[in-house]
């Protein structure tokens, strides 16, 4: 086993909202040809036909505003450019500009669906991809909003959601949290406060006081190296009133500030890198939920269909057609931070050689992945035992990340830190 | 021995008008309104449930627990209400 996952006592999750890959890190291909990113060549027709190129126009704010749509009618007029439902259609990434002049029938607006960050704009995130690990093929689990996509981080499937209707728990799958602690491991949320609380609402329902913790709990949780084996946490999801002042969303969902965003990126990533045996023994992956409607090229890849039961009929699309959870969502941002990964690790695509598919199914599967390098689940119950090892089809499917942990640890004095000027 | 010290990055500082608390709340924030909203009826169902429990454990007689049996009965029932995971039998 190699050095880096030998070490390997906790994984934490960073999950953040609704930017794609080409509009964060696209930017990064200029400087090293391995990252799919964006050459300026890359184009979408807006609805005069004018085909408008991708530009490194992106701002911090007030730019994306109206929100952007991602629900899942949207979704599929941006990739599939509004060709319609039928057989032998094809993705071509060409519908982002036209979806977005629905939000607002403003043709020049519309076009911003295609600026970018210059990577240069974006230190934290940029040079969190350079140093550690960028993957190429990390895509949104189902071409739709957030609800849905966070519950394939949590539970490896949707339950058959597409959309942002409440849903609740239906067997036979817990929540990855829950499974850990089956395990006799632990496992948390940390949500920002009260006020932004959580997205993760079914656990609310079921597991309120066993896996829930805030963000202070959390910078004090590593100061102690009190870790849980597995932990996802969340960004603050709205600007309000805290105990110390004004506390601005650091979610970067349109149309909050993306430098707060970066600061809270480098909050999570300096508590971990503060605690050296926690550095040692972490793996940090920080994600974006989905895409929010903004421009990325990849065509989303074909995966293996979820579960019979939760296909998606007609009406839950507002497509008119069904869907089987057999197509990925739009790539978005993925890092994979630990000091046992090689230097600029970039991790090839689906369409590159060698490449490789993600998704956040492959959250769940790869703390199993984890958790299963010592736990034999024979200990369990036969019931638990059922309960502890069932999971989706797309979870089963998905590929998992821990191998991309080596044997030699990077020297400190070439990690980055990032400060205010 | 002291850890070497780290590459130093500088990042900007974001403005101050970065933040605005009456900014109107997206569909994401609408949505997790109704959702949180869903889960305190949840909760309330819950304890609802408990009420004409809690009102038989409140009017027991405390002078009829007299045995250990007695009154590991009533510390289970009085727990499972007041802490749902500790009040749980361990089935293991």
């Amino acid at each position: 086993m190699p050095a880096g996952l030998d070490n390997l006592k906790h994984i934490v999750v960073l999950m953040m909202e609704n930017r794609s890959f080409d509009h964060m890190l696209g930017g990064l291909m200029a400087q090293d040809k391995r990252i799919d990113g964006l050459d300026g060549t890359q184009t979408n027709p807006d609805t005069t036909n004018a085909n408008i190129p991708v530009q490194a126009l992106a701002e911090f704010q007030s730019q994306l505003d109206p929100d952007p749509d991602h629900h899942f009618p949207g979704v599929d007029l941006q990739i599939f450019g509004g060709a319609p439902q039928g057989p032998g259609r094809v993705a071509n990434m060409q519908g982002f500009i036209k979806s977005y002049f629905q939000v607002q029938q403003d043709v020049q607006h519309s076009q911003k669906i295609m600026y970018y960050f210059p990577p240069e704009k974006l230190p934290v995130l940029t040079g969190l991809a350079t140093q550690f690990a960028v993957f190429n093929g990390w895509f949104s689990s189902i071409p739709g909003p957030t609800f849905c996509n966070r519950a394939f981080a949590h539970y490896g499937t949707s339950f058959g959601q597409v959309g942002m209707n409440i849903f609740e728990w239906k067997g036979p799958y817990l929540s990855i949290y829950e499974r850990v602690l089956l395990a006799g491991r632990t496992a948390r949320i940390y949500y920002y406060d009260g006020p932004s609380s959580t997205m993760e609402i079914v656990n609310i329902l079921k597991n309120q006081p066993k896996i829930f913790g805030t963000f202070d709990q959390f910078l004090k949780d590593c100061k102690k190296g009190e870790l849980p084996d597995y932990c996802l946490v969340e960004p603050n999801y709205n600007d309000h009133d805290g105990d110390s002042g004004s506390e601005t969303a650091t979610d970067q969902h349109p149309d909050h500030n993306v430098q707060h965003g970066e600061f809270f990126i480098n909050n999570v990533y300096d508590a971990i890198f503060n605690n050296e045996e926690l550095w040692k023994s972490t793996a940090l992956l920080i994600v974006y939920d989905e895409h929010g409607g903004i421009y990325d090229h990849v065509v989303p890849p074909n995966c293996t269909p979820d579960d019979d039961a939760f296909a998606a009929s007609a009406d839950k699309t507002e497509t008119g057609a069904p869907f089987a959870f057999d197509r990925l969502g739009v790539r978005v941002p993925a890092i994979l931070v630990s000091p046992w990964l090689p230097k600029n690790t970039v991790i090839p695509g689906p369409y590159q050689k060698n490449g490789r598919t993600f998704d956040h199914a492959s959250i769940p599967a790869t703390v199993m992945k984890f958790i299963l390098r010592d736990f034999d689940p024979n200990t369990l119950s036969p019931a638990d035992k059922q309960k502890f090892l069932a999971s989706s089809r797309r979870e089963q499917a998905a590929d998992t990340f821990l191998d991309l942990l080596g044997d030699d640890q990077q020297p400190d004095d070439d990690i980055p830190t990032f400060q205010v000027q | 021995m002291a850890r070497k010290r780290r590459r130093v990055v500088p990042i900007p500082k974001p403005p101050e008008s970065a933040f605005n608390k009456n900014r109107p709340a997206g569909t994401l924030l609408r949505a997790q309104v109704l959702h949180l909203r869903h889960a305190l009826a949840r909760h309330v169902q819950k304890v609802a449930r408990h009420l004409d429990r809690v009102g038989e454990l409140l009017a027991t007689d405390l002078d009829t627990i007299k045995t250990e049996g007695h009154v590991s009965e009533y510390a289970r029932r009085v727990t499972a209400i007041l802490h749902p995971h500790g009040g749980k039998r361990d089935r293991r």
